[in-house]
């Protein structure tokens, strides 16, 4: 009987490797749930590029397997277990292979394969494929996530890599992640490791990862629009906000030309709509359509007080009020639409502290311990360390509660609020109260 | 996610429904699982119509899915499965208004004895692709118009319209409509949702 099963793992084992070394397309493998071996077929399916083992016979299999790993390649003590060498390098992957398809989740195992990669027992190329079959029985396993990050570090040790081919790493590696985020909600694993690879690309010179910033934002948003609680998207989005800043002057023109100055147009529609009525604001929407980056930061702004002579770019604090008002714009209507989604008033609070701090930004305030004090320009240290300190007076305070910017933000916050509260939203209370006493704005709300 | 699965139109006949158009998005499963699914939702959708009176509506959670069911009071019925995320206004207008225009394209003396292979109703698949992300539909097909009289009654489970001592478990098992390999999908999954997950 023992010698039946142990006849049919190894027809399993060749099979599946069969499979493998064949399809170079491979993109799915699953256990297909079969009570027991009625016809005396192979348990391993192969259809459309997708491989599949039936479910009786895992359990024979996985132990086998698994076992002669154990036994003969991570024996103990460490010297009586047999190295990857050119003799047994063919049975190990067999065996590696077919106990990680079926359980992913144990590290020695990928271990091995790193060691076999090193010793040129096993192609990186073929190894992300591997991985990438893993990953769609189990898009949430971190093992695998971690192994195909160490073979691109691997990968990009090698200072030679062509422009093309590190674009289709890339592109290889984002897909991964689309199909990870999609086959699971709230992938923390996928798009952490969305989040590594772009970080990792940063410092790639061959590559234009300042396309790439723009792509992924505009990713996320159509993502979001259909996963309104993934909030593991949500911290990506929020990433991807962050490198929209980054972003050159000439790159974004271009994109915003592409979108028609949409953000620019909602932006002032906006402003129009929240402008505060005790201060006599003489531009009408027309008007502001064609102010420059300059007079329109000036307006919103007035002036500053920092007392060095820091230049201050508002052509990119332009940009940075524009996105995040469009932002705050979509969370809107989505919020409007979705109702009740606990994920998406979070990301709202991230909007609005952004906006908020680059206001004190913009006023050389920081908030510390809920008050405000002098802030050192963050470029050229002037001010004086006995100054850095000190409590400021009264009137620095009131002078960022008058802008013109702050008024609309929570004018605009004020109408939403009571917009959602009265649409039976109870986020829309926790939201104001957020807005009260975390972002300190009791006093002025 | 906002999902939507599976579009259904059914007639409920005396004793049992019968399906007489359905359209299917399951590509988020796995390919090996799709044919179960599919058999799986078609077996709810009729058991579902089956336990709704005529002219009401009602919405089922189970698991992370949702299920939308509308009988018409001409026995007429739509089945929606969605995801939990998929507003629910937007659902039951979207089977309203197929029902509406499945009366217009197939006339009411053939419901009774239709099936899925003589009836002609190509529009199906295409309301399931439009209507995958529902708030870019509904500002297209304008479908704002509040929907009619009729209360959605929601149900947190589908336990909830089975008899006393009726299990989905035992229904599941006895169905003759689905496949052994259906029946054992349904087992090993019941399985698999039962331990935790991160």
């Amino acid at each position: 009987m023992d010698e039946d099963k142990f006849a049919l793992v190894e027809k399993v084992m060749k099979d599946v490797d069969n499979v493998m070394m064949k399809n170079a397309e491979l993109c799915a493998f699953d256990i297909v749930p079969v009570e027991a071996n009625f016809q005396n077929k192979s348990p391993v399916l192969h259809l459309e590029n997708c491989l599949g083992l039936e479910s009786w016979c895992v359990k024979h299999v996985y132990m086998y397997c698994y076992s002669e790993l154990m036994d003969k390649y991570f024996a103990k003590p460490k010297r009586k277990a047999q190295k990857p060498s050119s003799v047994n390098a063919e049975r190990l992957t067999r065996l590696l292979n077919i106990t990680l398809l079926i359980n992913p989740e144990l590290n020695s195992l990928w271990n091995k394969r790193r060691e076999m990669v090193l010793n040129c027992f096993l192609q990186k190329s073929s190894e992300l494929q591997f991985s990438k079959l893993v990953l769609s029985r189990k898009p949430k396993c971190n093992d695998a996530f971690a192994y195909r990050r160490w073979l691109l570090k691997e990968i990009f040790k090698d200072s030679t890599l062509q422009s093309n081919h590190i674009n289709s790493l890339a592109n290889d590696e984002i897909y991964v992640c689309d199909l990870a985020s999609d086959k699971s909600a709230n992938n923390y694993h996928s798009w952490n490791h969305r989040i590594w690879i772009i970080n990792l690309l940063k410092k790639c010179k061959n590559f234009d990862v300042q396309f790439l910033f723009i792509k992924e934002y505009d990713f996320s948003e159509r993502w979001l629009a259909k996963h309104v609680s993934d909030y593991s998207c949500f911290h990506y989005r929020q990433f991807c906000i962050e490198n929209i800043f980054l972003v050159s002057v000439e790159r974004w023109s271009t994109f915003d030309n592409h979108i028609n100055g949409y953000n620019r147009r909602s932006l002032i529609k906006t402003l129009g709509n929240n402008f505060p009525k005790d201060i006599t604001v003489q531009a009408s929407e027309a008007d502001l359509l064609t102010y420059s980056d300059e007079s329109l930061v000036n307006l919103l702004l007035s002036y500053s007080n920092k007392k060095c002579n820091c230049t201050v770019d508002n052509v990119l604090l332009c940009r940075k009020i524009e996105v995040l008002f469009h932002e705050l714009d979509l969370n809107s209507e989505l919020l409007r639409f979705y109702k009740y989604h606990e994920a998406m008033w979070y990301h709202r609070r991230f909007i609005v502290h952004k906006l908020i701090s680059i206001m004190y930004d913009h006023f050389g305030i920081n908030r510390q311990n809920g008050s405000l004090v002098k802030s050192s320009c963050g470029k050229c240290n002037l001010d004086a360390t006995s100054e850095r300190n000190a409590k400021i007076v009264r009137y620095d305070g009131n002078r960022i509660y008058s802008c013109v910017l702050f008024n609309v933000l929570m004018n605009y916050e004020k109408v939403f609020i009571d917009e959602r509260r009265i649409d039976g939203d109870n986020y829309a209370d926790r939201h104001e109260k957020y807005l009260r006493f975390i972002e300190g704005l009791n006093n002025v709300m | 996610m906002v999902k939507v699965y599976a579009l259904l139109v059914l007639y409920k006949g005396v004793n049992s429904g019968t399906v007489l158009k359905s359209a299917y998005d399951l590509q988020s499963f796995s390919f090996f699982q799709r044919s179960s699914v599919q058999e799986f939702m078609m077996f709810v959708s009729k058991t579902m119509v089956e336990r709704t009176q005529a002219a009401s509506r009602q919405s089922f959670k189970e698991g992370e899915y949702m299920l939308h069911v509308y009988v018409r009071a001409d026995n007429l019925a739509g089945v929606l499965i969605s995801d939990h995320e998929y507003p629910n206004r937007v659902a039951h207008t979207l089977i309203t208004k197929i029902l509406d225009e499945f009366t217009a394209a197939v006339p009411a003396s053939n419901w009774a004895t239709a099936d899925e292979a003589s009836v002609d109703f190509p529009l199906l698949p295409q309301y399931l692709a439009r209507y995958q992300n529902p708030k870019e539909a509904d500002a297209l097909t304008k479908i704002q118009s509040e929907l009619d009289e009729t209360k959605i009654i929601l149900h947190d489970t589908i336990k909830a319209v089975l008899e006393r001592g009726e299990k989905l478990d035992d229904m599941v098992a006895k169905s003759e409509s689905l496949t052994m390999h259906s029946k054992l999908f349904y087992k090993t999954a019941r399985k698999t949702n039962s331990c935790c997950n991160f």
